[in-house]
């Protein structure tokens, strides 16, 4: 095979599969897809067991729904009267057209999952504090890391109304109620967003520009901060201890070991959403109608932690009743998102405890960590499967359904 | 040995080549339209009874159909310089031409309002900055439902004529 | 530090090894997935319907008429009644509108529609299909065009089989098209070829429904309006009663049908009366309660004076 050596298909790969360790410090500087990795890295941040890879699969999702999101722009017309008719055009007309929208809708819900673990991830291991190598603002990067969660469930959320069909007009009209009540910005911050008081042409919008452009560059911008910062911060927050000594022992050539992984990981998530996609139709009801609600209205699934909170803050004394939209909706979770964003100041723990999945100096944050984590989760799910019409409680095989026309 | 190392070669080759073709191929082809809003090129303008002597114009398919008698025929009525719809002219007093050698007399002939072409009835471009003559679409009666079909997709001579 | 290079080396060259025999395996599962994605989007319905159309063309008229045959997506725009309404009915019903292709041996699929009569008053190219027959118009397979389960979906396709299922007995005419009928035709007293709303309109005048319910502008004020009565989503009627009756199977039909056959049932202290009416005719009240939909005025036909319907009197 010498004579393959210098054919064209080593010329453009040899820097994805480097044969010696020079070739592989050589490919990273000289390669533009490699250079963002250090020629070094820590065995354990490649290891699948200390962040599943979460991070990456994250970011792959991410990828996914704009390559995917861009094809279904030039199909989709973002106008009350046409949005509805142009989402079945790409079921039944558009080439591929169901393969490009339903990849979009599971990666995207895919992502608010992914973003979800990863965050639980980086607070097991307490890597958002200081490990004792170089100069690291790790707790900035978790800053950051809350805001793009909060990004990608506004991502999600305002690409949600885009079908205009009576799921997408419905959920919203109740989750933007939910912002309104806060106190203060509430009314103002409604008005911006749905340019109106009800949700109609200029919401759409409005909800169209920010799902497909300021979004994703806000997103865009925040995901390359993130990335830089934690090059900058020394890399995934793994060994507590890193000197100069244990240096070559700890680590690992990056290209191809990462390289490799890192593209290994991105095919499985491509994978999976193509699964998804074959075996799940994404689901488009009845076109938006103001004149009836569907019974019950439920927001999107990664709000019905939400909508159960009102309903149990709402609670009557008397005459008087207590706003659930603002102290379920707004204030707790406003708390909670405060919280998270601002626990690496509170969390006192060594820096040992950083590095490691549930060290024992960090139980009681964990626990109550994941008793909240839970609790999400478990009105999510039991909003989605046991509230029926009228918003009353079923039991999920007994949920009646309201009969049809005929 | 060497054999089998290109045979594994070749065949990761194709492998990626595939996936990656594939992949760009759904990419562009979910682009291309499946469906246009506009009417299919080969279309009915209707039972050639609809059409008295002389010129129609069929505004949504933008084409004039020329009756002479039993005698069918159909010109575009897209300006061959920038694309406007010409105006049809019948003219007050019958004007003697040559065309293509031999003096035709000329009843009507055809207009542009937006840079002053004129084109002769046959489609001949006589002024103006027009640089082809109007095409006439091939027109034949339809074995299925015995209307006119016209095919703006295929230009024939300005000659041929559909005798019915 | 050296020494321990080669066999780290090794270490490193196995978890490499390792990572790429799993790429090219996920790399040949991503190709399967990928030729299925291409499979299922190359093969759509209506493409082989149109080949068999071809076929029939050529044995039964002629090459010529093969020829003239172009295989695309065919649709009926029709913009002056909604911008979106577009019916692609035409797709696989390809000689709906050819005068050669009637006869029982023709597929059903690709027969002529019958009652010419009526095709030439409503010409496919200004009414297309769903207006009169439901269902969604846009879609190109069998299943989601005759769509039938309504979940709130007002206009489901008025099947056959769902005329069946409500017990008309001269279901193969497709009698629940008349609800469509008469949401255009709600104006005149009687039209030519309505089996069961002549009926149900004469029945509406004679037990002097107006009494008790508006209906353009006109009646009393004890019942609910009636005007718009077949808009009315399902969400906004109480199925309490339907649930407990043997053999009706739930939805708004159903409800309308016990309504007019056992008004108590359905509504608790009622003022409705019970109509003594035979099982026919109140399927036929059902139909026509059903056909009071918003059309715009302009699609609804205006009668000569001896033939208005009477709005309340």
């Amino acid at each position: 095979m010498k004579e393959a050596k210098n054919s064209l298909w080593v010329r453009l790969t040899w820097a994805f599969n480097p044969l010696t360790l020079k070739d592989a410090y050589k490919a990273r500087v000289k390669n533009f897809w490699l250079h963002w990795f250090p020629p070094r890295i820590m065995k354990c941040s490649v290891s699948w067991s200390y962040s599943f890879w979460l991070g990456t699969i994250s970011g792959v999702l991410f990828f996914i729904t704009l390559v995917t999101g861009i094809i279904l722009m030039f199909i989709y017309i973002p106008s009350v009267e046409r949005a509805y008719w142009t989402i079945e055009d790409l079921e039944f007309v558009v080439s591929f057209g169901w393969v490009f929208r339903y990849s979009h809708r599971w990666a995207g819900h895919l992502m608010v999952v992914a973003v979800f673990l990863h965050m639980m991830r980086v607070f097991y291991t307490g890597a958002y504090k200081e490990t004792a190598q170089t100069e690291s603002y790790r707790y900035v990067n978790w800053i950051v890391g809350v805001i793009l969660l909060l990004g990608t469930l506004f991502l999600a959320f305002t690409g949600y109304l885009l079908p205009w069909d009576q799921l997408a007009m419905w959920a919203v009209t109740v989750a933007s109620a939910i912002g309104k009540t806060t106190p203060v910005v509430g009314e103002g911050a409604y008005s911006l967003l749905v340019g109106g008081t009800l949700i109609d042409q200029p919401a759409l919008i409005r909800f169209y520009t920010l799902h497909c452009i300021a979004l994703p560059v806000l997103a865009i911008t925040l995901v390359a901060y993130h990335l830089w910062r934690v090059r900058k911060d020394g890399g995934l927050a793994c060994v507590a201890n890193l000197t100069q000594e244990n240096r070559e022992e700890l680590t690992v050539p990056a290209v191809p070991i990462a390289s490799r992984r890192f593209f290994l990981v991105a095919l499985v998530t491509w994978i999976v959403v193509l699964i998804a996609t074959l075996l799940f139709r994404a689901p488009l009801l009845e076109p938006a109608d103001t004149s009836w609600t569907p019974n019950p209205a439920k927001a999107p699934w990664y709000f019905l932690w939400l909508q159960e909170l009102i309903t149990f803050t709402t609670i009557r004394l008397g005459d008087y009743t207590i706003n659930g939209g603002f102290v379920g909706g707004v204030f707790i979770p406003g708390v909670l998102f405060l919280a998270l964003a601002v626990w690496p100041f509170i969390d006192k723990s060594p820096g040992v405890a950083t590095s490691k999945w549930f060290h024992s100096s960090r139980l009681w944050q964990n626990i109550i960590f994941t008793i909240i984590c839970l609790s999400v989760i478990f009105l999510i799910a039991f909003s989605y499967y046991c509230r029926g019409p009228y918003w009353e409680v079923y039991l999920p095989w007994n949920r009646p359904e309201i009969p049809g026309r005929f | 040995m060497l054999r089998r190392n290109f045979l594994w070669l070749a065949s990761k080759i194709a492998i990626v080549f595939a996936v990656i073709g594939t992949g760009f191929y759904s990419l562009v082809r979910a682009l291309v339209p499946d469906l246009f809003y506009e009417p299919s090129p080969l279309s009915s303008v209707g039972p050639p009874e609809k059409f008295p002597e002389g010129v129609t114009f069929i505004q949504d398919r933008r084409l004039f159909v020329v009756r002479e008698g039993n005698d069918f025929s159909i010109i575009s009525a897209i300006c061959q310089h920038l694309g406007c719809t010409v105006n049809y002219v019948p003219l007050a007093k019958t004007k003697e031409v040559k065309i293509k050698g031999k003096i035709v007399k000329e009843i009507w002939e055809f207009a542009c309002p937006c840079h002053g072409s004129k084109y002769y009835s046959e489609g001949t471009n006589y002024a103006g900055p027009a640089p082809k003559p109007l095409p006439h679409f091939e027109i034949a009666r339809s074995a299925l439902t015995g209307e006119l079909m016209v095919n703006t997709a295929k230009i024939v001579k300005s000659e041929q004529r559909l005798k019915l | 530090m050296n020494g321990s290079n080669g066999s780290e080396e090794k270490k490193l060259v196995d978890i490499y090894k390792r990572d790429t025999f799993w790429i090219y395996a996920f790399l040949i599962i991503l190709l399967v997935l990928t030729v299925a994605a291409f499979y299922r989007n190359s093969t759509p319905e209506w493409k082989r319907y149109q080949a068999d159309y071809k076929n029939l063309l050529e044995q039964n008229i002629g090459k010529d008429a093969a020829a003239e045959f172009t295989p695309e997506i065919k649709q009926v725009w029709l913009k002056d009644i909604n911008i979106n309404k577009i019916d692609r009915c035409v797709s696989c019903h390809l000689g709906i509108d050819v005068r050669q292709l009637t006869g029982d041996d023709i597929p059903k699929v690709f027969r002529m529609h019958p009652n010419n009569e009526l095709i030439k008053k409503h010409p496919i190219k200004t009414f297309g299909c769903t207006p009169c027959h439901g269902g969604k118009g846009y879609a190109l397979t069998k299943e989601e065009a005759h769509f039938t389960d309504s979940k709130g979906w007002i206009d489901v396709f008025l099947s056959k089989e769902l005329a069946k299922k409500y017990g008309f007995e001269d279901y193969e005419k497709m009698p629940l098209v008349e609800i469509n009928c008469n949401s255009c035709h709600v104006h005149e007293k009687e039209v030519a070829g309505f089996a069961h709303i002549n009926k149900a309109k004469k029945n509406f005048d004679e037990k002097l429904c107006t009494c008790c319910h508006n209906f353009y502008g006109k009646g009393g004020l004890v019942g609910p309006d009636l005007t718009y009565e077949g808009d009315k989503p399902a969400d906004l009627y109480d199925f309490a009663g339907i649930k407990t009756w043997e053999g009706l199977a739930p939805s708004v039909f159903s409800w309308h049908f016990l309504h007019f056959k056992h008004p108590y049932f359905v509504t608790l202290n009622t003022l409705m009366p019970n109509l003594n009416l035979k099982d026919e005719e109140i399927r036929a009240l059902a139909m026509l309660v059903l056909s009071y939909k918003r059309v715009p005025e302009q699609f609804k036909v205006k009668p000569p004076a001896a033939n208005v319907k009477a709005a309340g009197e």
